[in-house]
């Protein structure tokens, strides 16, 4: 019986790989799937806007900046990444606050990740593994430098819709979100959201150069 | 909660919340997919968010390891034989690399 059932299988199994093998099949999860796709696609354009001649320097900053928030953020889900990254002190804030929060928070990390990417040097991106679990994917890449030196970056995405939005980036195994989470935790223990709040406007108009 | 393979491997491991231990018992350590998958059990009557993030952690620089849990925002809780999604491997000096790469909120 049970060999029967495995025999069974094994023959769907081998009609899918040949519908793949001439090409009438795509699979959802395997490598280079959707969520790697939107990955790959987001970092491209956010190079191509960085690598424009006509967009370098700091008299260009304000409308690079504007062409990376229209073309490269729109795959990052800051409203996520803001609700994670404050954690359990999430529950007690108002709505105001919590809005406040998301508008301070997704500036401070667009003015991060945005300066990131205008200090590329030619390094190259790998990519590697994929998984998904439905809702959650993850897409694992490594940075190479000039020099050789390698980084992993991971990008843990959320379904949305019919797209993928970045909700965490792991870098060499440290968690973007888990990194803000013990420094909110930390400031909360010792001060108040007003207070948090008053320090990241200040981070943020730093960020900016204002 | 699975983790990469390089660590979690010691029998001397506890989770906990802050200073306060919540899990004294490693059921098992296994490994799947060149990854360790731990089982351990949590106290009773504490609620686990679905974004909760564990991650192995160093008392000191030599000292034991334990699973750090830090709490999440999320209103839905890991049910019972559940497991941790967000995870958070070994990395030497964590805190300040952690401030270094994505940036300090101070």
């Amino acid at each position: 019986m049970t060999t029967e059932i495995w025999g069974a299988r094994r023959g769907w199994v081998g009609g899918v790989a040949l519908l793949m093998a001439i090409g009438l099949f795509k699979p959802m999860a395997a490598i280079g799937g959707e969520p790697t796709e939107q990955i790959r696609g987001a970092i491209d354009r956010g190079l191509a806007i960085v690598k424009r001649a006509d967009l370098q320097g700091d008299a260009k900053k304000a409308q690079r900046r504007g062409l990376l928030r229209k073309e490269l953020f729109p795959f990052f889900n800051f409203e996520e990444m803001s609700r994670r990254s404050l954690g359990v002190n999430w529950k007690n804030r108002t709505p105001r606050e919590r809005r406040e929060f998301v508008n301070l928070f997704t500036d401070l990390l667009e003015n991060s990740y945005a300066g990131k990417i205008e200090g590329y040097r030619g390094e190259k991106i790998r990519f590697g593994k994929e998984t998904q679990d439905l809702p959650y994917a993850e897409v694992k890449t490594k940075i190479v430098t000039p020099q050789g030196e390698e980084f992993s970056v991971d990008y843990r995405l959320l379904a949305d819709g019919s797209r993928w939005r970045v909700y965490d980036i792991v870098i060499e195994g440290v968690s973007l979100v888990n990194n803000y989470r013990s420094q909110f935790a930390g400031i909360l223990q010792k001060s108040s959201f007003e207070e948090m709040t008053k320090q990241l406007k200040e981070t943020v108009r730093k960020q900016s150069g204002a | 909660m699975i983790l990469s393979i390089a660590e979690a491997l010691g029998s001397a491991l506890t989770a906990e919340i802050g200073i306060m231990r919540i899990g004294e018992q490693i059921d098992s350590i296994t490994i799947r997919d060149y990854k360790a998958v731990v089982r351990m059990r949590i106290r009773k009557g504490i609620g686990l968010q679905e974004d909760t993030i564990a991650s192995v952690r160093t008392r000191g620089l030599i000292g034991d390891k334990f699973i750090n849990l830090s709490p999440g925002s999320s209103d839905r809780l890991i049910p019972p034989g559940g497991s941790i999604r967000e995870t958070e491997s070994t990395v030497d000096l964590e805190g300040l690399i952690g401030q270094f790469v994505h940036g300090s909120a101070k």
